[in-house]
C-alpha cells in the first residue's frame, strides 16, 4: 500500500513559483489534507503527485517507487475532481466501468465491481442515467465511484466538495472518510476550507505561496499554530499587540496597548520586546461581572446568533476590537454599548514575535 | 479492447508523438503553403518574363502603353480594396443589429430565422451572383415588380457591392452573434442598475467587450469580399476586380502576368491583415463620454422596434430574396418564356430536351463536384483533426501562433489566386504531378477547404474541458486512447458539422476551380459557362439543384451542432 | 454619512417560470427600511431569480413589487435606484477602479464634481483609496468585491441587492469579510437584500432572514426565531444538524408527551397535550445531545457506539451508531472525551426536542 513522498519538489509557471521546494511524507492509510488559500500551490502539488504536471525539480515517490518519469496512466491512483469530470456521453455505469474496460477486464467481473462500488456511494439507482440528469452530489458520487473501482490504494481529491452546497458537504465528508478508512486507502485531499480539513483529516499540511508552513494533526495545528498566518487561517483568532514585562518558567506577564496587564502560561524570555498575543475566539469568555484575573473591560458592539453559538464583538477599553464565541446555551446576546468583561484564559494564549510586516502575516492569501 | 489500448500506448510513447506532429505539419506545408509560396518563387525566378509582360509589353509599347497590364493590375486592386472596404462597413452596420437580435431575443420561429440567415452560405457563389443579377439587373427581377421594364442596376460596381454584402452577411452575423453570446450578461445587468439606458449599456459596456470579436468579424468580411471570385465574375461586367482579372488572364493563358497579379494580391492581402490586426488593438470607442438625455431617447421601445424592423427589411430585401431568386426565375421560365411562350426558351426544354443533352452534363458535373468535395473533406479531416488538436492543446509551443495564422492563409487569399497557385505548383510548370482536370481541382479544393476544417475544429477542441482528458489519464488511458475514447466522443457532433460545412464550401467553390479545371467541370463552373453562353434557363436549373443540396447539408449541420 | 429616503420593499404573490419550469411560486416578502435581509436556501431554490426581478432585469409572470409603497413592476432597471453586487463582481474590465465607481453618476448625467467626492469617500471606506487607477484585473477577489460594493454605493443606490457576494472567495476570507460588508452597509443606513446558500453566513449577518426552497419562502424571522422555532422539518434540518426519529405519541399530558420511536426508544418532550397515537417526526439538534460513558437506557437516553470523531474549531462532533442508524452529537470543549469505538449514552435535552407532523413536516405547536 502506498505511502507518498515528495522531496524538494518545485514548479514554476513562467515567473510564478507555484510550488517551492516542498518536502512531504504521507503514511499508509492516512487521510492527509493540503490546506491553504487560493494560489498557494496545493492543487499543483496534488497534480504533481498524479503526474498531470511535471515538476521542475525534486522527486516524487509512490509506494517507495520513483515515479517522476511515470505517466499518469501508469501511476494507479484514483483522482476525484472539483468539477466531477464525468464523461457526458456515457451513462453512470459506463463511466464507472471505464477504467476497468481500459485494461480488458472481462464483463462479468466489471459488472460485479461496478455494482459494488456504486453501492458504496449509494448510487446504484442512477446507474442508467446520463450526467446531464444528475445533481451535483450525484455527479460527485459517480466521480468517487469511478476513482475507487480499479482498487487503487491512493486516492487524490482536488477540492472534491467545492461545488456542493454547504449542507451536503457534511454528509460527503463522512462518506469519504468512511470509505477511505474502511478500505485502508491513503487519501490526499486538497481544500481551502479549514473546517473541512480539520473534520476529515488525520494530518494537515498548511501551504502558503508555494511553501509548506506547518504539518500536523488538526489538534496540533489548532493548539500550536507555528505562525500568525496559521493561527489566523485555522479559525477566528484575536490578535493584540503586547509588550513582555516579565517571564519565567511558570509563565509571563504582558502589557497590552493602553497598559492592560495580562498573564499567560507561555514563557517568553525576551523581556521588553513587542509581541503579538493570539487567542481564539472560542477560548474567551464574557460576563457582566469582572473575572478574578485576566479580566478586560469593554463595550459590546454586536452579538450575532449563530445557532449553537453567539459571536460577540467587543471593543476593549484600549480601543482594540475582539471577537468572542460562546455556546448559546451558556450565553446571551448583549446590547450595543453594554459593558462586558472578557476573560483571557492564560493557558490558551499564544505569543509570537512581532513580524516585520504584520498586515502581510494577517493577510489570508 | 485491451489490445487496441496497448497499441495506442506504444504510439503515445517515445518518438511516435513527435513523428505524428511532424507529419501533420508536413502535410500542411506541402499541400497548403507550398503552392502559395511557389507563386512568389515563380515570379522572382522568371522575373524577366514577368517584367516584360507586365511593364514592358512589346506589343503595347508600340503605342506607348508598355505598362498597360500593370495599370490594369493597379486599377483592379484599387477596385477590389474599395469594394471590400465599403462592403465591410455596410456589413458591420447592418449585421450588428441582426446579431443582437439573434443573440439576445427569444421568439417563436427563431430557429427558423437562424437557418434563413445561413442561406447565402448554401448558395454557391456563382449561383449567388447569377441570382443577384437576375434580381437586380433584369426585367424579371425587382425592375419588373416596380414596373420599370428593365433591371434596377446593370452589371458594375453597385451590383458587385450588393452581391458582396449578401455573400458576406452570414459570416458577419454568425461571427458577431458568437461574440455577443460569449459576453457575460452580468456586466450589462449591473450597468443597467447603475442607471444606464439600453443604448448606453451597449456603447459603453457591450461594445468595448466585443471589440476584438468585432474586429475579427470585420476582417473576415473584408477578406471574403477581397477574395470573392465566382459571383463577382457574373455581376461585374467591365468593372473587373483583381480576382476576376486573374480568371480572365488565365483563360487567355497569360501566365506570367497572372502569376504577378496573384503574388501582388496575396502580398497585399497579408500586409493589410497584419496592419489591420495591429491597428485594431489601438482602436477605441468613445467610452468616456456620455450623452444621457440623447441616449435615453435612443433606447426607447419605439426606437428599438424601428431598428429591428429595418434590420429585418434589409435582410429580406437585400439578402434573402435576391439569394434565392433563382427559384422564382426558374419557376417562371419552367415551361417556356413568360413573355413569348416559346417552349424552346423554357428551363425544361433547355435542360432535358435540347440536342446538347445538358442534363447529362449536369449529372456529370454533379458527380464531379460531389467526388471532389468528398475526397477533399475526407483528406482534410484526416490531416486537419490532428493539426487542430495540436493547435488547441498548444503543441509546438512558441511556433503555435505562427502556425495558427498561417492556417488562415488560404482564407485570406482570393480563391482564383489560390487556384492559380495550385496550378503553378502541381501543374506542368511546377512539379508536373497533374495537369488541369479532376486531380488538380481536387488538390486545389484540399488546399482551399483546409482552413474551413481546421479553424472551427480548433475552437471545438478548445471547448473540450481538459479536465475530462485528465480524468481519463488518471484512470489509466494513454494519451492516444484518451483522444479516441473521450475527446473525439465529446466533439463528434462538432466534427460532423464542420465536415459538412467544408463539404458544402467545396461544392460551391467557383473561382479557384475555374482556374484549374481543364475539361472537368464542377457544377459552379458549369453555371458560369452557361451564363456566359446565355443559356440562363439551364443555369438557373443547375443553381437550384446545387442550392437545394447545399441547404439540406447545412441544415443538417446546424441541427447537429444545435442539438448539443 | 447617511442616505435619505430608503425604500421599504414589498413583494406580493410573485410567480415566474422559465419555459415549463416554475422557479418562483407565489413569493411574498416584506423588507423594512434599513434592514439587512438575507434570503437563504439551497441552489436552485429561486433566490437569484427573485433578486433579478427586484432589480428589474427580469419581469415576473404574475405579482407586484413595491418600493416605498410605489408599484415598480414597469419601472426599468436604470430608474429603480438599486445597487447590484454579484458573485463574480462584474467590474467593467476596460475601466479603471475610479471609472467603475463613477459609471453610475456619469450615465445619469449627474454633477461630476459631487460624484467624484462621493466616489473618493467610498474608496476610503472600503480601504482602497490608494488604488483609484488600478484596472480590475490587478485586484484580488476581496478587493474586487469591495469595489463592486463601492460602485453601487457611489451610484446612489437606496436598495442593495447582493447575490452571493462572497461566494467566489476562499472560505476563510468569506468569514472575515462578511462582518465588514454588513458594517459598511449599516453605517450608510441602506436597506439590503443578500442572497446566499450558507446558513452560517445568513445567521451572522441578518437582521431578519427568509428560508427559501423550490420557489417558495418557507419561513421568515430573525435568525434566533427561525432557529429556535422552525416552521417545518425542512427549515429545522436546513438551519442546524438534526437527528430525526419517526415516532408515535404514546401518552400525553399538560406540558409533556411521551413518544415511542420506530427503533423502540422512548422520548419525552415538553409539549402537550397532544393526540394519542399521532405520528410525528421527533427531532433533536446535535448540540442538544449530551454524551456520557456507558450504555444507559431510559427516557431520552439511547445507547450507542462512537463511530467517528471530528474536531472542528473548538468543538467536537461525534458520529454515533445506534443499531444501524446514525446519530450526531456536538460537544463544546477542546478536550476530547470520547474516542472511536467507545460505548456511550446519548441523552436528549427534553425541552429541546422538536415535533413535526409526518408528511409535510409542519411543526407541531
Amino acid at each position: 500500500m502506498p505511502e507518498v513522498r515528495l522531496v524538494g519538489v518545485s514548479k514554476r509557471f513562467g515567473e510564478v513559483v507555484a510550488v517551492d521546494h516542498v518536502d512531504l511524507e504521507i503514511g499508509d492509510g492516512e487521510y492527509f489534507s493540503l490546506l491553504g488559500p487560493s494560489g498557494c500551490g496545493k492543487t499543483t502539488t496534488l497534480r504533481i503527485i498524479a503526474g498531470l504536471v511535471q515538476p521542475d525539480e525534486g522527486e516524487v515517490y509512490i509506494d517507495g517507487r520513483l515515479v517522476n518519469d511515470v505517466p499518469p496512466e501508469d501511476r494507479n491512483v484514483g483522482f476525484v475532481f472539483q468539477h466531477f469530470e464525468i464523461f457526458p456521453f456515457m451513462t453512470v455505469f459506463d463511466n464507472v466501468a471505464y477504467p476497468l474496460r481500459l485494461v480488458g477486464t472481462p464483463e462479468p467481473e466489471i459488472e460485479e465491481r461496478v455494482w459494488k462500488v456504486l453501492d458504496m456511494v449509494e448510487l446504484r439507482y442512477a446507474a442508467d442515467r446520463y450526467p446531464r440528469d444528475l445533481s451535483a452530489p450525484e455527479l460527485q458520487k459517480c466521480g468517487i465511484a469511478r476513482a475507487l473501482v480499479k482498487g487503487s490504494k491512493l486516492l487524490l481529491l482536488d477540492e472534491p466538495l467545492g461545488a456542493l452546497d454547504p449542507e451536503v458537504k457534511k454528509k460527503f465528508r463522512e462518506m469519504l472518510r468512511g470509505l477511505v478508512k474502511e478500505h485502508g486507502l491513503t487519501a490526499v485531499h486538497v481544500t481551502h476550507d479549514q473546517e473541512e480539513a480539520m473534520a476529515i483529516s488525520d494530518r494537515i499540511a498548511i501551504m502558503r505561496r508555494g511553501r509548506i508552513i506547518q504539518v500536523g494533526s488538526p489538534m496540533e495545528l489548532y493548539l500550536r499554530p507555528k505562525t500568525i498566518f496559521v493561527a489566523n487561517f485555522m479559525g477566528e483568532t484575536n490578535f493584540l499587540e503586547a509588550i513582555v514585562v516579565s517571564s519565567s518558567e511558570e509563565g509571563s506577564e504582558l502589557r497590552l496597548r493602553g497598559g492592560i496587564p495580562v498573564k499567560v502560561e507561555a514563557s517568553y524570555p525576551e523581556i521588553g520586546t513587542r509581541v503579538i498575543l493570539a487567542v481564539r475566539e472560542e477560548a474567551l469568555k464574557t460576563s457582566k461581572e469582572p473575572f478574578d484575573a485576566n479580566s478586560i473591560e469593554g463595550r459590546a458592539v454586536s452579538s450575532a446568533f449563530l445557532g449553537r453559538f453567539f459571536r460577540h464583538r467587543v471593543e476593549l477599553v484600549n480601543g482594540e476590537f475582539i471577537k468572542v464565541r460562546e455556546p448559546s446555551a451558556s450565553s446571551r446576546p448583549y446590547r450595543r454599548g453594554e459593558r462586558v468583561y472578557v476573560y483571557f484564559p492564560p493557558s490558551k494564549i499564544l505569543l509570537y514575535p512581532y513580524p516585520p510586516d504584520l498586515m502581510d502575516e494577517l493577510s489570508l492569501t | 479492447m485491451s489490445l487496441v489500448v496497448k497499441v495506442e500506448k506504444r504510439l503515445s510513447q517515445g518518438p511516435m508523438p513527435a513523428v505524428g506532429k511532424a507529419l501533420t505539419l508536413a502535410f500542411f506545408i506541402i499541400i497548403v503553403l507550398s503552392p502559395i509560396l511557389y507563386v512568389f518563387f515563380q515570379v522572382f525566378s522568371n522575373w524577366g518574363e514577368v517584367y516584360r509582360w507586365v511593364f514592358a509589353d512589346p506589343f503595347y509599347s508600340k503605342i506607348g502603353l508598355g505598362a498597360l497590364r500593370f495599370g490594369m493590375i493597379r486599377e483592379a486592386l484599387i477596385r477590389s480594396f474599395e469594394i471590400a472596404g465599403l462592403v465591410t462597413l455596410i456589413d458591420v452596420i447592418v449585421g450588428l443589429p441582426m446579431a443582437l437580435i439573434m443573440a439576445r431575443y427569444e421568439f417563436r420561429g427563431k430557429r427558423f430565422v437562424d437557418t434563413l440567415i445561413d442561406l447565402p452560405l448554401a448558395v454557391p457563389t456563382a449561383a449567388l451572383g447569377f441570382s443577384l443579377y437576375l434580381f437586380w439587373g433584369t426585367a424579371d427581377g425587382i425592375g419588373g415588380l416596380l414596373g420599370i421594364g428593365r433591371g434596377l442596376f446593370s452589371r458594375g460596381p453597385i451590383l458587385v457591392i450588393l452581391t458582396h454584402v449578401a455573400f458576406t452577411y452570414p459570416y458577419i452575423v454568425r461571427s458577431l452573434k458568437a461574440v455577443i453570446e460569449s459576453i457575460d450578461r452580468s456586466y450589462e445587468y449591473v450597468a443597467r442598475t447603475l442607471g444606464a439606458p439600453g443604448f448606453t449599456v451597449f456603447r459603453t459596456v457591450t461594445a468595448p467587450l466585443m471589440k476584438e470579436g468585432l474586429v475579427a468579424g470585420a476582417i473576415l468580411s473584408f477578406t471574403r469580399s477581397l477574395g470573392e471570385t465566382g459571383a463577382t465574375l457574373i455581376v461585374c461586367g467591365a468593372f473587373e476586380t483583381a480576382p476576376v482579372l486573374i480568371v480572365s488572364w488565365r483563360r487567355m493563358l497569360l501566365i506570367p502576368p497572372t502569376a504577378f497579379l496573384s503574388m501582388v494580391l496575396i502580398a497585399t492581402a497579408c500586409a493589410l491583415l497584419v496592419v489591420l490586426k495591429f491597428f485594431a488593438r489601438r482602436v477605441g470607442f468613445p467610452i468616456r463620454k456620455v450623452w444621457p438625455g440623447f441616449e435615453r431617447r435612443l433606447s426607447g421601445r419605439a426606437q428599438r422596434t424601428l431598428r429591428d424592423v429595418a434590420t429585418y427589411v434589409f435582410f429580406i430585401v437585400v439578402v434573402l430574396i435576391p439569394s434565392c431568386f433563382t427559384f422564382l426565375y426558374m419557376s417562371r421560365w419552367w415551361a417556356g418564356s413568360p413573355y413569348t411562350g416559346a417552349r424552346e426558351l423554357g428551363v425544361f426544354y433547355q435542360v432535358f430536351l435540347a440536342g446538347d443533352r445538358k442534363y447529362l452534363t449536369l449529372v456529370w458535373s454533379l458527380l464531379t463536384s460531389l467526388a471532389v468535395a468528398s475526397i477533399s473533406t475526407l483528406v482534410n479531416l484526416l490531416a486537419g483533426i490532428p493539426m487542430a488538436y495540436h493547435l488547441a492543446r498548444g503543441g509546438w509551443r512558441r511556433l503555435k501562433d505562427v502556425i495558427d495564422s498561417l492556417v488562415d492563409f488560404p482564407l485570406m487569399i482570393p480563391s482564383s489566386a489560390l487556384g492559380f497557385a495550385t496550378f503553378l505548383f502541381w501543374g506542368p510548370r511546377g512539379l508536373g504531378v497533374a495537369g488541369p482536370g479532376f486531380w488538380l481541382i481536387t488538390l486545389t479544393h484540399i488546399a482551399f477547404t483546409y482552413p474551413y476544417i481546421v479553424r472551427p475544429l480548433v475552437a471545438v477542441f478548445e471547448s473540450v474541458d481538459p479536465g475530462l482528458e485528465e480524468a481519463a489519464r488518471t484512470m489509466g488511458a494513454p494519451p492516444l486512447t484518451v483522444f479516441r475514447t473521450v475527446t473525439l466522443q465529446v466533439v463528434k457532433p462538432g466534427i460532423l458539422a464542420t465536415a459538412i460545412m467544408a463539404f458544402t464550401r467545396s461544392l460551391s467553390e467557383t473561382g479557384a476551380t475555374l482556374v484549374v479545371m481543364g475539361f472537368a467541370r464542377t457544377v459552379p463552373v458549369l453555371i458560369v459557362q452557361w451564363v456566359e453562353s446565355l443559356a440562363l434557363q439551364a443555369a438557373s436549373f443547375a443553381c437550384v439543384v446545387l442550392i437545394v443540396i447545399s441547404y439540406l447539408l447545412l441544415f443538417t449541420a446546424r441541427r447537429l451542432v444545435g442539438g448539443e | 454619512m447617511r442616505c435619505v429616503s430608503m425604500p421599504e420593499v414589498k413583494v406580493v404573490n410573485l410567480w415566474k417560470s422559465f419555459g415549463r419550469r416554475a422557479v418562483l411560486k407565489g413569493v411574498n416578502l416584506e423588507v423594512e427600511d434599513g434592514e439587512y435581509f438575507v434570503i437563504v436556501g439551497p441552489t436552485g431554490s429561486g433566490k437569484t431569480t427573485l433578486l433579478m426581478i427586484l432589480a428589474g432585469i427580469l419581469k415576473p409572470d404574475r405579482g407586484e413589487i413595491y418600493f416605498d409603497g410605489e408599484l415598480v413592476n414597469d419601472v426599468p432597471p436604470e430608474d429603480r435606484r438599486v445597487g447590484l453586487v454579484l458573485e463574480k463582481f462584474a467590474l467593467f474590465p476596460h475601466y479603471t477602479v475610479m471609472e467603475n465607481l463613477l459609471y453610475g453618476p456619469v450615465v445619469r448625467g449627474e454633477d461630476l464634481g459631487r460624484a467624484l467626492n462621493v466616489a473618493k469617500e467610498m474608496l476610503r471606506m472600503v480601504l482602497l483609496e490608494d488604488r483609484p487607477d488600478a484596472m480590475p484585473t490587478e485586484l484580488s477577489g476581496g478587493m474586487k468585491q469591495r469595489v463592486a460594493l463601492a460602485r453601487a454605493l457611489t451610484a446612489g443606490a437606496r436598495l442593495l441587492l447582493l447575490d452571493e457576494p462572497l461566494g467566489a472567495l476562499d472560505a476563510r476570507i468569506r468569514t472575515s469579510l462578511r462582518y465588514d460588508l454588513v458594517s459598511m452597509v449599516k453605517d450608510m443606513g441602506l436597506t439590503a437584500i443578500h442572497v446566499t446558500n450558507s446558513i452560517e453566513e445568513a445567521m451572522e449577518i441578518a437582521d431578519r432572514m427568509a428560508v427559501m426552497r423550490d420557489g417558495v419562502i418557507e419561513q421568515v424571522g430573525t435568525p434566533m426565531e427561525v432557529y429556535e422555532n422552525p416552521a417545518n422539518i425542512f427549515v429545522a434540518d436546513f438551519m442546524s444538524e438534526l437527528n430525526v426519529f419517526n415516532a408515535e405519541v404514546v401518552s400525553t399530558g399538560d406540558g409533556w408527551t411521551e413518544l415511542r420511536t420506530e427503533e423502540g426508544f422512548t422520548l419525552r418532550c415538553s409539549k402537550g397535550p397532544l393526540e394519542k397515537g399521532m405520528k410525528v417526526l421527533a427531532a433533536v439538534r446535535a448540540e442538544d445531545v449530551d454524551l456520557e460513558h456507558g450504555l444507559g437506557h431510559g427516557v431520552n437516553a439511547v445507547p450507542s457506539r462512537v463511530v467517528d470523531v471530528e474536531f472542528i474549531l473548538g468543538f467536537y462532533r461525534y458520529v454515533l451508531d445506534v443499531d444501524g442508524r446514525t446519530l450526531v452529537a456536538e460537544e463544546f470543549s477542546d478536550r476530547r472525551v470520547f474516542k472511536q469505538g467507545d460505548e456511550v449514552t446519548a441523552k436528549f435535552r427534553q425541552d429541546k426536542i422538536l415535533l413535526f407532523k409526518q408528511g409535510r413536516g409542519v411543526r407541531v405547536e
